[in-house]
């Protein structure tokens, strides 16, 4: 395993830790991190490893909140893969490219998410959807530009 | 410009598939592991193992979340949390203070009821004086009651359940009286914790005590006996309690028993007695 796939991993690990003490302390206006991952690692790196980083990003997430991990993985890992396959030089990927993109997908996982589990407080879930929506897109924008800056390139 | 790049990359998309499909194979795996685990009550291992990955970076994120959480809370809104301390401080010295004040008035409710009570069990009617001075150096007291109401020298006046001292002094609208333990009041007195009851002769002894003379050197008294007024002159009724023996002298020589008798109403415990006309 390449030393840049090594780094991603972690980086992952770090971003899931960190929304995981995030969520704990503000349940219902988080950034929704592994899809996040899943989508910047979608845009700027090759196929596999993005699927690998989205794979891994949605797994922790669900271990980290006691949750069915296979499904987050899963998630992570189809959202990467997809976006993988878009393809393009990721040196065309803009922040604010990525940051559409990102707030899309948490959008796209927001309404999916309450749709499968409808809660009696829709005016909640749907704020919850705005504030993620929101924090994917600001997050994600430099995600990317640290990408490109660091020379990941898909080459697909 | 793709035509060459895609058929290298065919291969390469079936095995990026086979991976896509390898991991979530796994996901699949843990995910049946984690809700065996769940069904018998359990954390299963791959979970412990992540949650113990993660936690080192949670606890760091969650700790400088909460201090950057509090200096922005601090910066934010710093002056109106020290007005709103002060206001609370305000509030609570001020609940203190209520909660003083209504222990005083229950106490003084209390005292005058055990007071009402005291008069009518003797079978006199009480008459609430309110004391508007002290002289606590000299026991005396001064209340707002005088002749214009039946209040006249000698009666016995009540605080609480026991005898605080007798009417010295009557005007029209002011009384003044006289402290159970002041060197100046006498007044006969009987130990009914003794069967037949002992007579004697009470006179204050300043410092907040009496003493209780019994004029037979036999007389068994004895600490923690119970002594109430003896009712053999006019104003002051049988039956009032005075206060509790706490020391007993034999004194051969003048044949007498002397008991120290602690008063059991005390001077400056309550603001309103009651006269028993």
């Amino acid at each position: 395993m390449r030393l840049r796939t090594l780094l991603l991993l972690a980086l992952s690990a770090l971003l899931v830790g960190l929304d995981w003490a995030w969520e704990a302390r503000h349940p219902r206006l988080g950034a929704d991190l592994p899809v996040l991952m899943a989508t910047v690692a979608g845009l700027l790196l090759p196929r596999p490893l993005a699927t690998l980083v989205g794979w891994s990003a949605g797994f922790l997430h669900g271990l980290a909140a006691a949750q069915n991990a296979g499904f987050h993985a899963a998630t992570g890992a189809v959202a990467a893969f997809a976006l993988s396959s878009w393809e393009r030089p990721a040196r065309e990927v803009t922040p604010a490219v990525g940051a559409a993109v990102a707030a899309a997908a948490a959008l796209v996982v927001g309404l999916g998410r309450n749709l499968v589990f409808p809660s009696a407080s829709v005016g909640a879930d749907l704020l919850a959807t705005a504030a993620s929506v929101v924090a994917n897109a600001v997050l994600a924008a430099p995600l990317v530009l640290l990408g490109r800056r660091v020379g990941v390139d898909s080459n697909r | 410009m793709r035509g060459p790049g895609r058929s290298a990359r065919r291969p390469s998309a079936l095995s990026h598939g086979a991976l896509l499909l390898g991991l979530m194979g796994l996901g699949g795996v843990v995910s049946g592991m984690q809700a065996r685990a769940r069904t018998l009550n359990r954390l299963d291992p791959v979970t412990m193992a992540g949650q113990g990955l993660l936690a080192p970076v949670a606890i760091l994120g969650g700790v400088v979340h909460d201090g950057l959480a509090g200096a922005g809370a601090g910066l934010l809104y710093g002056a109106a949390l020290r007005d709103e301390n002060a206001r609370l401080r305000a509030l609570a010295n001020a609940a203190r203070l209520y909660d003083d004040r209504v222990a005083l008035l229950d106490a003084e409710l209390r005292e005058r009821a055990e007071g009402r009570t005291a008069v009518r069990a003797v079978g006199r009617a009480p008459l609430t004086a309110r004391i508007v001075g002290y002289a606590a150096a000299e026991g005396r007291v001064t209340l707002d009651q005088g002749t214009a109401n039946g209040v006249r020298p000698g009666l016995a006046i009540v605080s609480g359940g026991g005898l605080l001292g007798t009417v010295q002094t009557a005007a029209r609208n002011r009384a003044t009286g006289l402290y159970v333990a002041s060197p100046n009041l006498r007044l006969g007195v009987m130990d009914v914790s003794r069967r037949p009851p002992a007579l004697g002769l009470l006179q204050g002894g300043g410092a907040g005590e009496a003493v209780a003379t019994f004029y037979d050197v036999r007389t068994p008294v004895e600490v923690g006996d119970r002594v109430v007024t003896s009712g053999f002159g006019e104003l002051v009724p049988r039956g009032l309690l005075v206060g509790r023996v706490v020391a007993v002298e034999t004194d051969d020589r003048y044949g007498v028993v002397r008991a120290l008798v602690l008063p059991e109403a005390s001077l400056g415990a309550s603001r309103t007695v009651e006269v028993v006309r």
